[in-house]
């Protein structure tokens, strides 16, 4: 074993010791008192935190999950539904003013006269350009 | 009259058998079952995660919601390269440290770094079911497990309590083995003074 290596003891109690390794620690436990304490200790604190199990609570995660991604869904459908319904407005729009400019060609005279009415055209020769 | 047969969604078999491959094909092809199979086979597993980095709590809940929200949009994208336990595991402890930094943040605007009153709420919370484990003696454990710095309670998570490879453990949290181990002698070092500084410490 590489005593020079700071994690020996770490590899030790997880397993992670080559055949060689592992022999030559056991070898160590059972000559070094100190090296025995210092094993013990980490081995026995180790050991009481994988005891600690937390208690996860049992509330349907699964339930909880689909209806978030329930919900987000419905908020992004609000685009697609807002273009379903404006684009036939735009296009009845565009066509309603196709027919309204085709029937104000055919009052434009009486609008060309009443303008003309309203802004008369100036005989003065110092007002023309 | 004939009453019409109702439609009926595509039965996605649910029994034990049944490879997490195919899980996750129907779960892409839009079936809530089988998403919901997926999380109920590693809801434990990422609940445990997030209890033991953040304590339980809103925080915990909220991060085992919002990891199988993520693996749920990353459906597509997942290869299979990792298994799914790792992948949200991954996706786990990701966000339990980006939560414990924003908690630290906050806190730091409004407590003085010095006080112990950080300390209650950064300790995780566990249920003990080995009798023999005395309460005081698991009450100063856990203290001293939370007292660990966020990188080192990820590695004692990962490769102690969660039992990962310490290869596993490397991919999970993005460092190299070497820091793995480097990591978790401190961690562990850093746990047996605390406990002797407490008078807790083995004789």
């Amino acid at each position: 074993m590489n005593t020079a290596d700071p994690n020996h003891l770490v590899r030790a109690i997880l397993g992670e010791l080559s055949p060689e390794a592992q022999r030559m620690h056991t070898a160590q436990l059972l000559a070094d008192p100190a090296y025995r304490a210092a094993h013990h200790e980490l081995l026995g604190i180790t050991t009481e935190l994988r005891a600690l199990q937390p208690s996860t609570p049992t509330t349907g995660l699964d339930q909880r999950v689909l209806a978030a991604l329930r919900n987000r869904r419905g908020v992004q459908v609000v685009p697609q539904q807002f273009w379903r319904l404006a684009l036939p407005a735009l296009v009845t729009a565009s066509m309603l003013v196709t027919l309204a400019i085709r029937d104000t060609s055919r009052v434009a005279p009486t609008a060309t006269m009443t303008l003309a009415s309203w802004y008369p055209i100036s005989t003065d020769p110092t007002l023309q350009p | 009259m004939e009453w019409p047969v109702p439609m009926v969604c595509p039965i996605v078999d649910m029994t034990e058998a049944d490879s997490e491959k195919t899980l996750i094909e129907a779960a892409r092809a839009g079936s809530e079952a089988a998403f919901a199979a997926l999380i109920r086979r590693h809801e434990s597993r990422v609940q445990r995660i997030a209890i033991r980095m953040l304590g339980a709590g809103d925080d915990a809940d909220d991060v085992a919601q919002e990891t199988f929200i993520r693996f749920h949009d990353a459906l597509d994208r997942f290869r299979g390269d990792a298994t799914v336990g790792t992948y949200v595991s991954r996706i786990a402890m990701n966000l339990s440290l980006n939560t414990l930094r924003r908690r630290r943040w906050r806190l730091r605007r409004f407590v003085r770094r010095d006080t112990d009153e950080l300390r209650p709420a950064d300790e995780p919370a566990h249920h003990d079911p080995d009798p023999a484990l005395g309460a005081e003696r698991r009450a100063a454990i856990v203290g001293a497990l939370g007292r660990l710095s966020d990188a080192h309670r990820a590695v004692v998570v990962c490769r102690l309590l969660e039992e990962y490879s310490t290869r596993e453990t490397a991919l999970l949290l993005k460092i190299p083995e070497g820091t793995v181990m480097s990591r978790l002698t401190r961690a562990l070092g850093q746990l047996r003074t605390d406990l002797r500084q407490t008078g807790m410490g083995r004789p």
